[in-house]
């Protein structure tokens, strides 16, 4: 990892104090002693009595009426059993058809192998065990006289069908998007990785409602330093539990106080597969449609998944049209309020004149007047995101008429405020990134205030400030500014300019991959 | 805990220290015209013309004279009539009234342009032949308002070489420089506003000499500068249309000038200017047809000699616009450096040979 004396002096001066001091004293506790009474009571032996393991059952779900014991005879047999399952969690169907009927009609030794035609069989001793497998979907079939329980994979819930991702549509990537289960979408991911280097490691997160989450990546390329890493800081957390990836990534991410986001969210199957090949890692988390792809790059979030099926030289000049954007959002509402509170010196004649008129008739101060502007734009975006499609619009309608017309007409506004704030909105939402493009539009208030403060000064101020912090920040250890910042000439070829991809023969040097080659000469010499 | 007070404390300090200098744009009454003239007393005169940004207001320009002993000193006064804070930032013309020009170095007066880096450099010299208030009080009804108007009208005819586009900048190098003369636009109204060629001025600033647009267009060919297009007509004799008046138009899309100097008990120049022109027009009667070499040689000859002449007029009114005197102090510098006081005399009383070599590079589309 990079330490400080590699970053320099400058960035410790500056940002040690925005560093997020990571193993803290209290992230290390042992798990409270409440938690060890509650796991004791659970790794209780099951009885060999159906009765008592009823009670205990019911003890234990106790206000659950989605619990379903089904209580049977076995086959040709006085031999109580009962069949345990949570409501909803399980395919009723397959409960049916391939456990309660074989069970049913079919004699059978318990000790030996049950008549059930399900994918999955496994057996527990202990309470603890029952009781993770039924939240997971499973079916407990209590044997009275057995002191195991069989647990039977009847999982089945009601699930979305995979479809674009919202979001991040692409126009010639694939359109199948990341769905709710986990394992549906590590399946996704083997569809386009279908290799065993293609490593799925599981780890369980959260106290009380166990999520997983498995960490995909190819093991005879990706760094295992940064794995450890990435496992260390998944493991250290303990929550209740994890409801979205956006949450871990919050827990795990190297400066939670940076308005930069330092993981890529994706809900896109063939980004992550493609980041795979790359040599980094993606964190699925079952529950959460987006999955989160470590360490990343400022660079990174300017590149999407269409540039790689675009024709290069296209796909160059997207991204330099992205970038272009970047910057726009950045600096354009900022340099406007300097150069006309400021550095008005530097407006050529006609375009002084044109602006200088239309100031004329706005009461405001230019700050005052582009950050009602560009708040105003905000909720409007804001506002357009929660409604549903019909009433989406008549915010944009009822936008576009008060902001673009009424307010200039009414002298609030500048005509040239309207075009900045506007021109700026759209270089927004040019970004890729969702994460990215959000945290380009937070950055451009306080560029603004200091614009209004110290005119082209304060742009430059705070310019060198997001520099600075964009050199000094890292993903996963990793540097985050890095094709860049580290210079890696290598990794140049897929940042501003997307090189052909024949060109691109090694993988990103940044990442720390162990196997350097991604390809061989792929090219025909003609 | 010290650490956040201190974030705290310097947060503060920004909020406090920012906005000292802060000028909105629609606060400015800029000084797009700056004029300076004496009055009958010789007393100095400012004119200035700044625009209007209210819809309120039926002009949109105002423009005032105030009797002042500087051009700091004038701000004063402006500010007690105009409605912003007046300022020479975006000042695009500077017009110097002809009474002024007499005066010997009144470039003093320029001072606070070139000491004040808040006001500009860049604006354009304009010697104006009559009084300053006769232009900057003027509302032609046809243009766009007075500073803008004569801006373009100053660049578009810079372009094609009608006059020198001087700003304060470089007007101030030919003054201070030793081996040149300064050389600015010349402005007039006679019934309307016209450009006058050029206005030359002794060492000290002093009007001396007026030329007309055709020598400023020959003295930017002598400079050798290949910017804009140049757009001659010339008289061409002709053996076939004999006592007939003939011209013919050319431009000169390449222009290539050697200026070299020796000193030979006095200083020798040798000007070769070469260059290629474009035929654009040509005004003879139907039927007659001028042979291309004629017409080469023909116009080589009226260049030369009018060329000629100008370099005589220069010699003789003591001027040197095009600064000569840099060459002479580059090639011949003891020589330079024992007139360099007296280097327009010493130029007066050089020789100054100029050889035209001009080459037809097109006919244009028709024979």
């Amino acid at each position: 990892m990079v330490t400080n004396g590699e970053r320099g002096e400058f960035s410790i001066f500056f940002f040690r104090f925005l560093k997020y001091k990571r193993y803290s004293s209290y992230q290390k506790t042992q798990p409270s002693d409440h938690q060890v009474q509650q796991d004791s009571r659970k790794d209780r032996p099951i009885s060999s009595q159906l009765s008592v393991n009823i009670e205990e059952l019911h003890r234990l779900f106790h206000q659950a009426p989605d619990l379903v014991i089904r209580n049977f005879n076995l086959a040709n047999s006085k031999v109580k059993a009962a069949l345990v399952y949570l409501d909803g969690l399980s395919d009723k169907n397959s409960i049916s058809n391939n456990v309660l009927r074989s069970l049913m009609q079919i004699s059978f030794d318990p000790e030996k192998e049950l008549p059930t035609t399900v994918g999955d069989v496994k057996v527990a001793h202990t309470w603890n065990f029952v009781e993770n497998s039924l939240f997971e979907g499973a079916s407990a079939l209590f044997i009275d006289g057995e002191t195991k329980v069989f647990l039977l994979d009847t999982k089945g819930w009601a699930e979305r069908a995979i479809e674009d991702p919202q979001l991040e549509t692409s126009l010639k990537g694939a359109h199948q998007g990341f769905v709710e289960t986990g394992s549906q979408n590590v399946a996704m991911l083997r569809r386009y990785i279908p290799n065993r280097e293609l490593v799925i490691k599981e780890i369980t997160v959260g106290v009380r409602g166990k999520s997983k989450v498995y960490i995909a990546y190819l093991a005879d390329v990706a760094s295992q330093e940064v794995l450890q890493e990435l496992e260390d800081r998944i493991r250290q957390i303990q929550m209740d539990t994890i409801i979205n990836t956006g949450e871990l990534a919050e827990f795990i991410e190297d400066n939670p106080f940076s308005p930069f986001p330092q993981f890529i969210l994706t809900e896109r199957p063939d980004a992550a597969a493609s980041q795979i090949l790359q040599g980094r890692f993606t964190v699925i988390v079952d529950r959460s449609p987006a999955v989160l792809i470590a360490p990343a790059t400022l660079m990174s979030f300017i590149q999407s998944v269409d540039d790689y099926s675009t024709r290069w030289i296209a796909a160059s000049f997207i991204r330099l049209l992205r970038l272009f954007a970047f910057m726009i959002t950045l600096f354009l509402p900022a340099t406007y309020v300097a150069v006309i509170s400021f550095n008005y010196e530097v407006i050529p004649l006609q375009l002084f004149l044109s602006i200088a008129e239309s100031r004329s008739m706005v009461p405001f101060p230019p700050i005052l007047e582009a950050l009602l502007m560009e708040v105003t734009i905000e909720m409007m975006r804001e506002a357009g995101v929660r409604l549903p499609a019909p009433m989406g619009q008549t915010v944009g309608i009822v936008g576009g008429i008060v902001v673009g017309q009424a307010a200039v007409q009414a002298g609030v506004v500048s005509n040239i405020m309207v075009i900045i704030v506007a021109a700026t909105a759209i270089a927004s939402f040019i970004i890729p990134s969702y994460d990215m493009g959000t945290a380009v539009r937070l950055l451009r208030f306080p560029m603004i205030m200091l614009a209004a403060l110290f005119g082209i000064t304060g742009i430059m101020i705070s310019f060198m400030t997001i520099l600075g912090h964009i050199i000094s920040l890292e993903s996963l250890g990793t540097p985050y500014s890095s094709p860049l910042a580290p210079f890696r000439f290598s990794d140049m070829k897929d940042s501003f300019i997307r090189f052909p991809l024949w060109k691109m023969v090694i993988r990103p040097k940044s990442v720390r991959t162990i196997q350097a080659n991604r390809q061989g000469n792929s090219r025909k010499q003609r | 805990m010290r650490r956040k007070i201190f974030l705290c404390l310097s947060l503060m300090s920004l909020v406090i220290s920012g906005c000292f200098d802060q000028t909105a744009i629609e606060d400015i009454s800029a000084a797009l015209v700056l004029g300076m003239d004496l009055d009958d007393q010789g007393d100095l005169l400012v004119y200035m013309s700044s625009p209007v940004f209210n819809k309120e207001a039926e002009t949109k320009e105002e423009v005032y004279q105030v009797k002042a002993v500087s051009l700091r000193n004038s701000r004063n006064s402006f500010d007690e009539r105009v409605m912003g804070l007046s300022s020479g930032s975006k000042t695009q013309i500077f017009l110097i009234g002809k009474r002024l020009l007499k005066m010997k170095n009144w470039d003093k007066y320029l001072d606070p342009f070139y000491r004040d880096p808040k006001n500009t450099v860049t604006s354009r010299v304009v010697a104006v032949d009559g009084a300053v208030k006769d232009i900057i009080f003027d509302k032609p009804v046809d243009k766009p308002r007075l500073p803008l108007y004569l801006t373009k009208l100053i660049d578009t005819a810079a372009q094609r070489n009608l006059i020198r586009r001087t700003t304060l900048q470089e007007f101030r190098g030919q003054m201070v420089d030793k081996g040149r003369t300064p050389w600015i636009i010349e402005l007039a109204k006679g019934k309307r506003i016209e450009l006058k060629g050029s206005t030359l001025l002794t060492k000290q600033g002093q009007y001396q000499l007026s030329i007309t647009q055709y020598e400023t267009e020959l003295l930017r060919i002598l400079e050798g500068k290949r910017e804009g297009d140049y757009s001659l007509t010339l008289p061409v004799s002709s053996k076939a249309a004999h006592d007939k008046k003939t011209y013919a138009s050319f431009s000169i899309p390449v222009l290539k000038v050697k200026k070299r100097v020796r000193y030979k008990g006095r200083f020798v120049f040798d000007i070769n200017v070469k260059l290629k022109f474009g035929l654009g027009e040509q005004v003879i009667p139907l039927g007659v047809e001028i042979n291309s070499k004629e017409l080469e040689k023909n116009i080589q000859n009226q260049l030369e000699k009018d060329l000629n002449q100008l370099i005589h007029k220069l010699q003789k009114n003591k001027v040197d616009p095009l600064g000569l005197g840099l060459y002479a102090r580059a090639y011949t510098y003891p020589e330079w450096k024992k007139n360099q006081d007296h280097w327009v005399d010493s130029l007066a009383a050089s020789k100054i040979n100029i050889h035209v070599d001009a080459k037809i590079k097109s006919m244009g589309t028709m024979r």
